[in-house]
């Protein structure tokens, strides 16, 4: 299974697997990593699942959406050209061993 | 058609018995297994936690276009030209969903977060001395009938018809009625009025509604579209929320123990109110129609089939939810879907989230004892689930 690397703001780092399919945010809830709130349930609509994706296969990612760019202008921490909201990427095989950082206010 | 070994109910989800006791019916529904034939309506139900997601999030498959109720669009006409944000699939959805998603973001919130707190407190302090009251009527309708409208940038004048109006939106949502067919024959006037106050005139400068019009003008939208957006603000902003607000409350005054541990801490409000949109959501179900047929679970699903999806249920589903039937605002409610799921959900529930919070807030510092003075009753609306009457008796908090 795909994995990904979470460094919390305390630059304290946890790997997990993530199943091809599921969304980065659903697998930090699930795996209890603190930083993430996804409050919307991954409608794309709450701004509180931004991550700053640090290194991995950057192509793979999907692009972003105009809806995730709206929200992407009302996260609580500063946005920068690595912010992405965790609900909109879901894991492919490619992007085994992608990392982000996560920042320090979601809400 | 659909597979000859499907599991059929005669369950009637519109019915009064059901809508008495929705949760019962979930639990004989679930039982039953993923999928389940409604005769009745010759619709398709499905109840679990763990199938309902992939229905409400796979939007090539079940359709939003088919309607946003009971009634097939894509086998009969709407009443009304169908929501450019609820009733649409993408490619054309997106373009207004990122429209509304920036007037109801996060920044904007955080801008009228004060304004909530100001009204929340004034509508509390006005029942606080009056020992018994009827909640919803006094407390609860007023102030989302403030708070909603002016942060549209909505006149002050005539905002009951966003009640009759958003009455229709969600009666429309369930079965031709003698119930529905009285309201509807109010729909002239009312529909009048909400069009009007659609459109840019009518909006005060300042607002949510002032937002829509911006993008209009930065080629985002038509004026046509719009217009049609700040209809779906008036649409889904008012009822909604005085339901969710409604449930939660009695939720609180029925379980006392509950009530004390947001006394004692009012900054357990959002949590509250998360906790009750999963433990009686005002939106039970929602619909998709199949785009094609299709395998679900061993059952196959014909082509432009109605599927009703139980939020309301998925909420009380043991197997994701541990005492699933106990109301406990300290649980872990991440992953809860009583504001719906993927591309549709909820696009204002932030916003209900913060009218919620505020107001349960405002309620936690101001009361002491909160408890049911009598039988609460339901509306009688089949889109929606909320109370029309919940008689308190309240003790002001001493300070």
């Amino acid at each position: 299974m795909p994995k990904v690397t979470f460094i919390g703001s305390d630059d304290k780092q946890t790997q997990i697997e993530v199943p091809v399919g599921h969304s980065l945010m659903e697998a930090a809830i699930h795996a209890n990593i603190n930083g993430i709130l996804g409050e919307c349930g991954g409608s794309a609509n709450c701004a509180t699942c931004h991550v700053y994706v640090e290194s991995g296969n950057l192509d793979a990612l999907p692009e972003v959406g105009v809806v995730e760019e709206e929200m992407l202008d009302a996260t609580s921490s500063e946005r920068t050209e690595k912010s992405r909201l965790s609900c909109q990427l879901f894991m492919t095989e490619a992007l085994d061993g992608l990392v982000v950082r996560l920042p320090p206010t979601q809400a | 058609m659909s597979s000859a070994t499907r599991v059929t109910s005669d369950l009637d989800p519109f019915s009064p018995e059901f809508r008495a006791d929705p949760y019962s019916a979930y639990e004989k529904l679930r039982s039953l297994g993923p999928i389940v034939w409604l005769e009745k309506y010759d619709i398709w139900a499905v109840s679990h936690h763990e199938t309902i997601i992939p229905v409400l999030t796979d939007w090539e498959t079940y359709s939003n276009a088919g309607g946003g109720g009971l009634a097939n669009y894509f086998k009969e006409k709407p009443w009304r030209r169908p929501s450019i944000i609820l009733e649409v699939d993408p490619p054309e959805h997106p373009k207004a969903r990122a429209a509304l998603t920036r007037t109801l973001s996060p920044k904007t919130l955080r801008a009228i977060r004060p304004r909530f707190e100001q009204d929340a407190a004034m509508f509390v302090d006005a029942v606080a001395g009056r020992g018994e009251i009827d909640a919803i009527p006094e407390l609860v309708t007023p102030y989302p009938l403030k708070v909603f409208p002016d942060s549209v940038g909505m006149e002050a004048d005539g905002r009951e018809n966003l009640l009759t109006y958003g009455s229709m939106v969600f009666g429309s949502f369930g079965p031709v009625t003698p119930w529905y067919e009285e309201l509807m024959s109010r729909v002239g006037p009312v529909q009048d009025w909400i069009l009007a106050h659609c459109k840019r005139e009518a909006m005060l400068p300042g607002g949510i509604g002032e937002m829509i019009y911006d993008a209009v003008d930065a080629g985002d939208l038509t004026e046509e579209e719009g217009g049609l957006l700040v209809r779906s603000f008036l649409s889904a902003g008012v009822d909604t929320t005085i339901d969710s607000i409604g449930l939660c409350l009695r939720a609180l005054a029925e379980h006392p123990d509950q009530w004390a541990l947001l006394r004692e801490d009012p900054s357990l409000a959002r949590a509250a109110f998360e906790e009750a949109t999963r433990y009686d959501s005002s939106s039970q179900s929602l619909f998709r129609t199949t785009t094609r047929e299709v395998d679900f679970a061993g059952t196959t699903i014909g082509k432009h089939e109605k599927i009703m999806c139980f939020l309301g249920s998925a909420g009380r589903d043991p197997a994701r939810w541990e005492n699933a039937d106990t109301f406990d605002i300290r649980r872990r409610t991440v992953g809860q879907i009583g504001f719906g799921v993927g591309i549709h959900g909820c696009v204002g529930q932030m916003f209900a989230r913060l009218e919620a919070e505020v107001f349960f807030q405002a309620l936690a510092a101001r009361i002491e004892t909160l408890e049911p003075s009598g039988p609460s009753q339901l509306r009688l609306n089949p889109g929606l689930r909320g109370l029309s009457s919940l008689p308190l008796a309240i003790t002001p908090r001493k300070h």
